[in-house]
């Protein structure tokens, strides 16, 4: 009906000339940020890597650990096989073209996980089919935001804060992250639901050096909401990165290939 | 007792109205007491069905598994329930033990989410009655580790028959996932929908291999002795397994969505046999107003005669009571008479398109009357009521008369 009042307009438009500076103040802020959390997703992956690592799983009523092998190239390929305990002996698991395959060795049968158990736990621990598939997505699906200098266990440390793009199919609401500043080491990560609740802390222990490089051998996936005494521990027990992995290790054949 | 000849007389003076009036009350009163009747009978069966079909009249689980259920709220029946049962527990007549889960059912590259219950064959044969459940193929034989039942729908979706082999993914105990392969022996077609569809029967044994569940279960499913003792077996049960860490709950919470559709169903009822009752109610007041209106000057007479308004008021009465009497006793003659004939002889609605229901809502298309002193005390009740509140303006009116102007009056 009236046309907007002019000081009211010209207010407008001050406010929109005021605010382009202070985004671009921002954009190093974020590009620390993404740098940081490049810099921890390619520390722990490496361009390819094949690994041994321990997952010990802690219930109330019992603890149970599984050693496995593993094989990664990129973000996209990776395969893994249980060696021990004797039960779980040769269940492995391909992960490929963004869907995930598991070989169950009793039956002889592969068994493409369907989206209907992606929010199932993976292997009985504390992370969840989801976890293992869409780890790489951290850089693709979330903007990047540093929240400030924070001292963590009385270490000087970057406290990261990521939040989901719009679009984006993840299940976290955002994710708090911490790396100590100078070397960008993972110190802790926090994940929230879209009620804001803290559902699980990861802690990264036990800095060693492993084919030449520093990096936490211990992670702690603890859940909270009413799942206390609940923990899943990763042991790395051994690592090498780039390595070179015949193409053949990420294909269903190989999942299948009899032992 | 000059009371009743006149009454008599009177009701005989319109034999057409007093029959027709009396009629009345005989279909309205017997089709309540059948309907009443026809009502507990069906409800009574759609929970028998499903008591019987599966879930038993108490299940016992470890505290916390009714209302988040999860495959890691064991107990171990050996020791914590068998042990405590020890010198028989009044009302109980039966238990087994069950592993339930959640997981895949699959051949080839078909799969359809099941439900995975290991049972064991011998004793959950015995209240079960899962023989009667089998469309095709047999029964689980005792000891039978690789032998699985398969819902009658989820074998058609698999397009699967006897002899043929599922694949059974999901995750045990520890949460890995875990596979097995069984061979069909059965097809179960219960009446109840969940498993049809979706049920995967395994021997109890071959559950806890399969899921690394040895010695453990996580439902007991108990039979009462009748479902009237269910209460009694349920604080029983609770006070020798609620120490241990056991939770028992009765079929009332096993399956409320069955406790409320019922109760639905009761209200609905309720207000048909209003209507109904409503149309005997104005018959009834029909009748006597008009039997008063057009005898006001044969009350007046009767008043000038030296008849109290008492007494004018209490001939109507037993005019009515006369009537309504006889009709009681017919209705309830033919309305008894019907009940416990369809209580031997069901009404079948199979050829109604009962069959669709009944695969829909899992019921029996054979309904069988159920007669119980509140199916017939209350039509009783009600319909005597009634009938009270529609004699009180006729009676009233009558009790008015002025004996001079009711003589004077000319038709």
């Amino acid at each position: 009906m009236k046309s907007i009042p002019a000081p009211v307009f010209l207010l407008c438009l001050l406010a929109v000339l005021i605010s382009v500076p202070v985004v671009e103040a921002r954009e190093p802020d974020s590009t620390l940020a993404r740098r940081i959390a490049e810099h921890a997703d390619t520390l722990m992956r490496g361009s390819s890597n094949s690994s041994t690592y321990r997952m010990t799983i802690v219930r109330p009523e019992w603890t149970r650990s599984i050693t496995m092998d593993s094989w990664e190239r990129g973000k996209k390929l990776s395969y893994m096989e249980v060696t021990d305990p004797p039960r779980d002996l040769g269940t492995a698991y391909l992960k490929r073209d963004g869907q995930m395959w598991t070989f169950l060795p009793n039956i002889e049968r592969t068994v493409k996980i369907p989206p209907s158990m992606m929010m199932d736990s993976w292997m009985g621990s504390d992370l969840t089919n989801d976890d293992l598939l869409n780890e790489s997505s951290l850089l693709d699906d979330y903007g990047h935001e540093l929240v400030g200098a924070d001292t963590l266990d009385g270490v000087a440390a970057w406290h990261v804060r990521l939040i989901p793009h719009e679009d984006a199919p993840v299940v976290w609401d955002r994710i708090e992250f911490w790396v100590r500043q100078g070397d960008f080491m993972l110190m802790r990560d926090e994940y929230f639901d879209e009620k804001g609740r803290k559902v699980r802390t990861m802690s990264y222990e036990e800095i060693k050096t492993m084919d030449g490089r520093r990096i936490p051998t211990r992670w702690v996936l603890e859940p909270h909401l009413k799942k206390e005494g609940n923990r899943t521990v990763l042991e790395i027990l051994d690592v090498d990165f780039d390595v070179t992995i015949p193409d053949r290790y990420f294909t269903r054949q190989h999942l299948e290939r009899s032992r | 007792m000059i009371l009743f000849k006149l009454a008599w007389r009177n009701n005989w003076r319109h034999r057409w109205r007093s029959g027709l009036t009396a009629a009345a009350v005989v279909f309205g009163l017997s089709i309540t007491i059948w309907g009443f009747c026809f009502t507990e009978g069906s409800h009574e069966q759609i929970i028998r069905n499903s008591v019987e079909s599966f879930t038993g009249h108490v299940q016992v689980h470890r505290k916390g598994f009714h209302d988040d259920p999860s495959l890691r709220k064991v107990f171990y029946p050996d020791s914590q329930f068998v042990p405590e049962l020890e010198g028989g527990v009044p009302g109980l007549a039966n238990y087994s033990f069950r592993i339930s889960t959640f997981g895949l059912a699959s051949v080839g590259e078909t799969s359809f989410a099941a439900m995975i219950v290991g049972i064991q064959p011998e004793r959950e044969q015995e209240f079960i009655h899962w023989d009667r459940k089998i469309e095709q193929g047999r029964y689980l034989h005792p000891g039978d580790i690789n032998g699985a039942l398969v819902g009658a729908d989820l074998a058609e979706n698999l397009g699967i028959g006897i002899g043929d082999t599922v694949i059974i993914v999901t995750q045990d105990y520890y949460g890995s996932l875990c596979g097995a392969l069984r061979v069909v022996r059965g097809t179960v077609r219960s009446h109840a929908r969940e498993l049809d569809r979706g049920g995967l029967l395994i021997s109890l044994a071959s559950a806890r291999e399969m899921l690394s569940m040895q010695g453990m279960a996580n439902t007991a499913v108990v039979m009462a002795t009748g479902s009237e003792q269910v209460p009694q077996l349920i604080s029983e049960l609770d006070n020798r397994l609620g120490a241990g860490g056991l939770e028992v709950i009765g079929w009332r919470r096993i399956m409320p969505d069955i406790v409320q559709a019922v109760e639905l169903d009761n209200v609905f009822g309720i207000l048909t046999n209003l209507i109904l009752l409503l149309v005997i109610g104005f018959t009834v007041l029909n009748t006597f107003l008009m039997s008063v209106m057009e005898r006001i000057r044969e009350f007046g007479i009767m008043r000038s005669l030296g008849a109290s308004p008492g007494r004018v008021v209490g001939l109507i009465v037993v005019e009515a009571a006369l009537l309504v009497g006889l009709g009681f006793v017919l209705a309830n003659i033919v309305g008894i008479g019907a009940s416990v004939y369809n209580s031997v002889h069901p009404l079948d609605f199979s050829e109604m398109g009962g069959d669709e229901l009944s695969k829909f809502y899992g019921m029996d298309p054979r309904i069988y009357t159920r007669l119980t002193w509140q199916t017939l005390v209350y039509p009783n009740l009600f319909v005597a009521v009634v009938i009270l509140l529609a004699l009180i303006y006729p009676a009233w009116r009558a009790a008015r008369i002025s004996p001079a102007e009711a003589v004077s009056r000319r038709h």
